[in-house]
């Protein structure tokens, strides 16, 4: 989070609506990529995906008015469609595995 | 209309196939629609239909090699599928062909969109449209392959994502125009905010460059290729990298028209070399044929990208290295699905004795080998060859030769390797070969011969045309 508000100092802000939807966004961005990288659990990774999605339509808000609806809609089914695909992959995971954790998922290396 | 009829064809295709419960007319739909689509390609580079939908979808030069160089890929891939299926029946069939189709209508609107946010929701749902192609085994080791190939994806194209709205935010800052439309972007380059600019060019070739594969955010990849069917590797190989490569270039267009050039080209080197580094590292000594197809193609993701960097006739290269690519790839992956297909075996570890079991398929593997590591007169010794004077003439001494040395790692490499394959010691009995599945590797072959050889007059004005949109020339 600091980090984010650190980032936003350097960056020329945008004016009026700026002022704290831009480190906000960039902090949720963040803790989205902390929490993928740093937990095991598939269904946690999944969740902190859909955080980092968050962070950056969150920043997507400041063009709210300028992007047109079609690609809104377009990008929340590609995001939708994505979460609903990574749902699937975690059931075949809990089953084949019997867990959760992809820290077994260890059979392709070089 | 054109345009539209390019991205409805594929599209309604893909679920009438999956409303016929036949494998029969599920196939025919496969290849008449991809016959369709290539058909509409041809057309529509002869009339070069004018922008439609306010200029979010046009055809200029680059989209249009691009898109010829995924409708031929998935063209060939269509046929090989035909022939595919009757061998095997993957679990989910339905889903398999009608994945497929939605691959072509994703990868048609990567080609076409001149809108950045559109051309993010065709790039996502490539990634989409594959992912259950990878798994149709339902092991655990395509259920790790396809994990890991989801999450690195998604993140990166999210992280690419927020490019997009912080190249937005450089517009609004600034300068006037239709948002995120390419032709205003670059047109009112001048008048874009520099930082936001920046910002966005590392987002998104980060984010591009992971659907690419450059190092160090190619670790999918290996992965994905050794567990994926011969053809999907071969569809992402060369068509899906040829739609992320798209992307990256039109974010190069517009750095290079914004006057950060300085800035974005060093980071395209640095990206470039270090893919070819890693890639050279893990060829040596890679017995799995899938993923050193993986890792070869790192490499030439590696050298599209540094010829994106170096500039001049570099672009030039590059692009031309992209549609040469593209076709070598698919040659590579669809030769080892045949040698993998008639040998039993899952993994491609041990194969061995290609040429005398299968002998066209041993045959076409050979030819690979000499296209894949660039040797004359293939296409890709050209355009290495034109990337390579390209970083002499800009006086990048050291990168040139770091190249060079690291291309020599990599053909002894991948030929020890292949050349083991197709001759090998055993002496396995031989097996008759589908004529289904070994046209298009052929067809795929004699396209890269024949681009080393002759570029015709149309797509080397196109090639030109795109060298030039990206800040380059052409011969």
């Amino acid at each position: 989070v600091a980090a984010g508000f650190a980032i936003c100092r350097t960056l020329p802000l945008v004016g009026q609506a700026g002022e704290m939807l831009v480190p906000v966004a960039l902090a949720t961005v963040i803790i989205g990529l902390l929490v993928l990288t740093t937990r095991t659990k598939a269904v946690v990774q999944v969740v902190g995906y859909v955080m980092l999605e968050n962070g950056v339509y969150l920043y997507g808000l400041i063009h709210v008015e300028r992007v047109p609806f079609l690609v809104e809609v377009g990008v929340l089914l590609d995001v939708f469609v994505a979460v609903f695909i990574m749902g699937i992959v975690v059931f075949h995971i809990s089953r084949e595995f019997d867990s959760l954790d992809t820290a077994r998922l260890t059979e392709l290396t070089d | 209309m054109l345009l539209l009829a390019l991205l409805g064809v594929p599209a309604v295709a893909a679920g009438v196939a999956y409303a016929h419960r036949a494998p029969g007319p599920r196939a025919a739909w496969l290849g008449g629609a991809a016959l369709v689509h290539l058909a509409l390609v041809a057309w529509a580079w002869a009339t070069r239909p004018a922008p439609v939908a306010a200029g979010w979808l046009g055809l200029d030069s680059l989209g249009l090699v691009v898109l010829a160089t995924v409708s031929v890929v998935f063209a060939v891939v269509a046929w090989y599928a035909v022939g595919y299926l009757r061998r095997v029946s993957p679990r989910g069939g339905r889903a398999f062909v009608s994945c497929l189709l939605a691959f072509l209508t994703a990868a048609t609107l990567v080609a076409l969109s001149h809108h950045f946010a559109l051309l993010w929701v065709g790039l996502e749902a490539t990634t989409l449209a594959v992912a259950p192609l990878i798994f149709h085994r339902h092991d655990r080791r395509s259920l790790e392959a396809v994990w890991k190939y989801l999450v690195i994806s998604s993140v990166g194209i999210a992280l690419a994502l927020l490019g997009i709205f912080f190249l937005a935010s450089a517009q609004f800052v600034a300068a006037g125009g239709r948002p995120l439309v390419l032709e205003d972007l670059v047109s009112d380059a001048a008048r874009l905010q520099p930082a936001w600019l920046k910002a966005a060019f590392i987002f998104l070739l980060v984010g591009f460059g992971t659907k690419m594969g450059l190092a160090p955010m190619h670790t999918w990849k290996p992965d994905t290729y050794g567990e994926a069917p011969p053809l999907v590797g071969g569809l992402m190989a060369g068509a899906l990298t040829s739609c992320a490569f798209l992307g990256l270039a039109r974010i190069t267009q517009v750095a290079v028209a914004g006057g950060i050039a300085a800035f974005a080209r060093p980071l395209l080197l640095a990206f470039g070399l270090l893919s070819l580094v890693v890639a050279a590292a893990f060829l040596i000594g890679q017995t799995d044929l899938r993923r050193l197809l993986a890792y070869s193609s790192i490499e030439h993701m590696g050298l599209l990208a540094l010829g994106l960097g170096l500039g001049g006739l570099g672009t030039y290269g590059g692009v031309l290295h992209m549609v040469n690519n593209a076709c070598v790839k698919g040659l590579m992956f669809l030769a080892v699905g045949n040698v993998l297909l008639a040998s039993g075996e899952r993994t491609a570890t041990l194969t061995t004795g290609a040429l005398r079991r299968t002998p066209a398929s041993g045959l076409l593997l050979l030819v690979g080998l000499f296209a894949v590591t660039g040797s004359p007169p293939f296409g890709l010794f050209l355009s290495e060859f034109a990337i390579l004077s390209a970083a002499f003439q800009g006086g990048h001494y050291w990168v040139a030769f770091t190249v060079l040395a690291l291309l020599a790692v990599v053909f002894v490499s991948v030929s020890a390797r292949i050349l083991d394959t197709v001759y090998g010691t055993e002496r396995p009995p031989r097996l008759p070969e589908s004529p289904w599945l070994l046209a298009g590797p052929a067809a795929l072959a004699v396209v890269a011969l024949s681009l080393g050889l002759v570029i015709p007059g149309p797509l080397a004005r196109a090639l030109a045309d795109g060298a030039r949109a990206l800040g380059g020339w052409g011969p």
